[in-house]
């Protein structure tokens, strides 16, 4: 086998997303490519949460698929939740507690999933009880069904290890580490290695998960290799398995940030936690500090993230939606005053609270047209880790190098999807603070008519200056005078013209695939790796398709125009209802794309269902596809 | 005699079918027992409730905080607990979620 598709689930802090971080890690010590997701409910703790996992012994994968080969549940409510998804000659390793269970039973599960799945269960005539289910997945879908003893590992581990009930989630995601271990013939070593890392400092905990990994190992004999992978063609090198967060974090430190506010929010804290980790930064004697600030608000994170900027140091904060709209109004003060500042925002699925825990794409136009007034700002996207983190660098060099504000505009798959990237080469990394001002000038004019990007003193430095919302002069004193009010307007917004001709085209979008393609597939952020997975096995179906990763959304690059000269030979790809980046080109450039995949469940796209929806828009005619796969 | 059914068991709150038992000072499955076992009486629930403030139904995954709640669950025959067995790493296991 060389690529296995698999889903670990359980009850939201049960000990999946510590069975991610030791299985990504050991495979890739094997070598193996890994891409990971992580799918969980808003009330954090106890409902259902799944890992949507891809390993891969040829290529390090770039998106998800179902159907899946391998489901490891360690409750009832995984299995009622995820048949669907197994394909044929699956595995389902369950927990032999549950057997008995029928779905009423299950607390945790929402009432229109029960009511959905025993429906469907009925059609087929099953009992909606875990025997009844997997004997049926056994009989129709030759599906081997693994039951394990959970009680009895764990048991037997305490005595042997005298296992503390305080950290009994830590040993369940033993159980499916090792399960899955086991059935893909994964080193023992690398496994170790793996607990080594998640667990550094614990060594006590290494051996009681290894004491774990034994008991399964014995357990599971009969089926050892049952979904075996083979031996990695890849030679991985010296890499870094990390999340979209922590990508994100780790370039805001190489980019010199000093700065970071935050009001907890997900997708977007835990880029700020690993940040606090890292406030005392010392790098071969070179010793730094980013102060990290957990704000009252969002208005409160930009206001301090502008101030700082003020004072001289690249500040950023952090957020997603409803944050950034509290946070719109400092935008444009920050747009008024010329203040680079970056904001890294996380869409999740909206409107208000909306899929708080989920993905979405849906706010691409109300990050490029947020704010009042008219001004200069930058919305720059990502497609993969590797990219995100130069792009962070490249988000901080923009705005100090035109004085604008950048939105770095992520989402919810990218800042939860775990994967191995190489170590980036911080040779490629430049710092570009722009034209500033340290000595004393005689009449210093903080926003000086004589530049479109005007020197820039820090406030606390020997000159002085004003900063004000209102429309201002040239030293920042308010001034409503219609001729200095329109040179005033003219000069920020010309900043537009600039940024566009003299950011690298590289920042501005990536064309992927075919040279002369029939048909162009056009998409922004996290879509990237599921876009280039299909347009590759489109390929193989004798489709000619390319992929325009759009990077700076706004000022929209014009370039990109030549990639859309046949607007009915190209499809938008987006998770939102509108798919709004249609909107976006047809504003910039005029060309009017009828043709979109869309998806707004909250989950991701995965290939199969994309490849299925390109291939309807070609040989069907159909205008959309809405896609829905994923529980 | 399933420790499930015994006064001493602390369910852990995900995974009741595992949790602490302070008689043998260790980790347990449900389905175990031993000598110790004394099965979960409804007086010891009410006073756990007077005492603490709450008792845990293991069926429904529930805080019970009131003598009538207390009473129902244990009439319709639910397994109840006097607490649950606190994971204190279970924190780590969660996003920041809001």
């Amino acid at each position: 086998m060389v690529d296995l598709d698999f889903i670990l689930g359980g009850p939201q802090g049960g000990g999946l997303d510590t069975a991610m971080n030791i299985l990504s890690r050991a495979f890739t010590a094997a070598n193996y490519g890994f891409l990971a997701e992580r799918e969980y409910f808003s009330n954090v703790v106890g409902r259902h949460s799944y890992i949507h996992a891809r390993v891969s012994a040829s290529s390090v994968p770039r998106s998800l698929r179902y159907p899946i080969r391998l489901l490891v549940a360690s409750d009832a409510e995984t299995v009622f939740t995820h048949y669907l998804d197994l394909d044929v000659g699956a595995v389902v390793i369950y927990n032999e507690v549950d057997s008995g269970k029928t779905i009423d039973e299950i607390p945790s599960m929402e009432d229109e999933t029960k009511s959905r799945v025993s429906m469907l269960l009925g059609r087929e005539g099953v009992e909606p009880r875990v025997s009844s289910l997997v004997k049926h997945l056994s009989e129709s879908k030759d599906v081997t069904a693994i039951p394990l003893n959970y009680q009895k590992i764990l048991g037997e581990a305490s005595k042997i290890r005298s296992i503390k009930p305080g950290t009994l989630s830590r040993y369940i995601s033993s159980v499916i580490v090792s399960s899955v271990s086991v059935l893909t013939g994964l080193g023992k070593q690398y496994v170790r290695k793996a607990l080594e890392r998640v667990f550094s400092g614990r060594p006590e905990l290494v051996e009681d998960n290894m004491v774990i990994f034994g008991l399964v190992e014995s357990e599971m004999r009969g089926y050892a290799g049952l979904l075996k992978l083979g031996e990695s063609s890849m030679e991985l090198g010296k890499h870094m398995v990390l999340s979209g967060n922590d990508v994100i974090a780790i370039g805001k430190i190489v980019a010199g940030v000093r700065y970071q506010s935050y009001y907890p929010i997900t997708p977007a804290a835990d880029e700020s936690l690993l940040l606090e980790r890292y406030a005392s930064i010392d790098v071969e004697g070179v010793k730094g500090s980013v102060v990290v600030i957990q704000t009252e608000d969002e208005i409160a994170a930009i206001t301090s993230a502008i101030g700082a900027s003020l004072v001289g140091v690249r500040a950023s904060t952090s957020t997603s939606g409803p944050g950034f709209d509290l946070m719109v109004e400092g935008l444009s003060f920050a747009g008024m005053n010329e203040v680079p500042v970056v904001i890294t925002y996380y869409q999740r699925g909206g409107p208000s609270t909306g899929l708080p825990t989920r993905g979405a794409q849906s706010d691409l136009l109300s990050a490029v047209f947020a704010g009042h007034g008219e001004f200069s700002k930058v919305v720059l996207s990502s497609g993969d880790h590797l990219e995100a983190f130069y792009d962070v660098v490249e988000a901080f060099n923009i705005a100090e190098r035109y004085q604008v504000p950048v939105i770095h505009l992520l989402d919810k798959f990218f800042a939860n999807t775990i994967t191995a990237i190489p170590v980036p080469e911080l040779g490629r990394v430049r710092i570009e603070r722009g034209v500033i001002v340290r000595e004393q000038l005689k009449d210093y004019k903080r926003f000086s008519l004589d530049h479109i990007v005007s020197p820039r003193a820090f406030i606390g430095g020997p000159n002085v200056m004003w900063y004000t919302g209102d429309e201002h002069n040239e030293y920042g004193h308010i001034s409503e005078d219609p001729e200095n009010r329109r040179r005033m307007y003219e000069k920020r917004l010309a900043k537009y013209e600039l940024i566009k001709r003299e950011v690298d085209s590289r920042l501005k979008y990536t064309y992927h695939g075919h040279e002369r393609p029939d048909y162009v597939l056009i998409g922004w952020g996290s879509v990237k790796g599921v876009c280039l997975d299909a347009i590759e096995e489109l390929g193989r179906k004798g489709f000619r398709v390319g992929y325009v990763n759009l990077k700076m959304l706004w000022p929209f690059p014009d370039e990109v125009v030549k990639h859309l000269e046949d607007p009915e030979r190209v499809i938008a790809i987006e998770h939102s209802y509108e798919v709004q980046v249609r909107a976006l080109i047809s504003l910039a450039t005029g060309v009017r794309i009828r043709r979109k995949v869309a998806k707004y469940t909250g989950r991701p796209i995965t290939l199969y269902e994309l490849v299925e929806a390109v291939e309807r828009i070609v040989s069907k005619g159909d205008e959309e596809v809405i896609l829905v796969h994923g529980a | 005699m399933k420790c499930g059914k015994c006064v001493f068991f602390s369910p852990h709150i995900s995974f009741p079918w595992v949790g602490y038992c302070p008689m043998v000072g260790r980790v347990v499955g449900e389905a175990g027992g031993c000598n110790s076992f004394r099965e979960i009486s409804l007086n010891e629930l009410l006073n756990s409730l007077e005492a603490r403030g709450c008792a845990y139904c293991i069926t429904c995954r529930l805080t019970l905080t009131s003598r009538e709640e207390l009473e129902e669950h244990y009439r319709k025959g639910h397994t109840l607990s006097l607490g649950t067995a606190i994971d204190e790493e279970q924190h780590l296991e969660t996003y920041v979620a809001d």
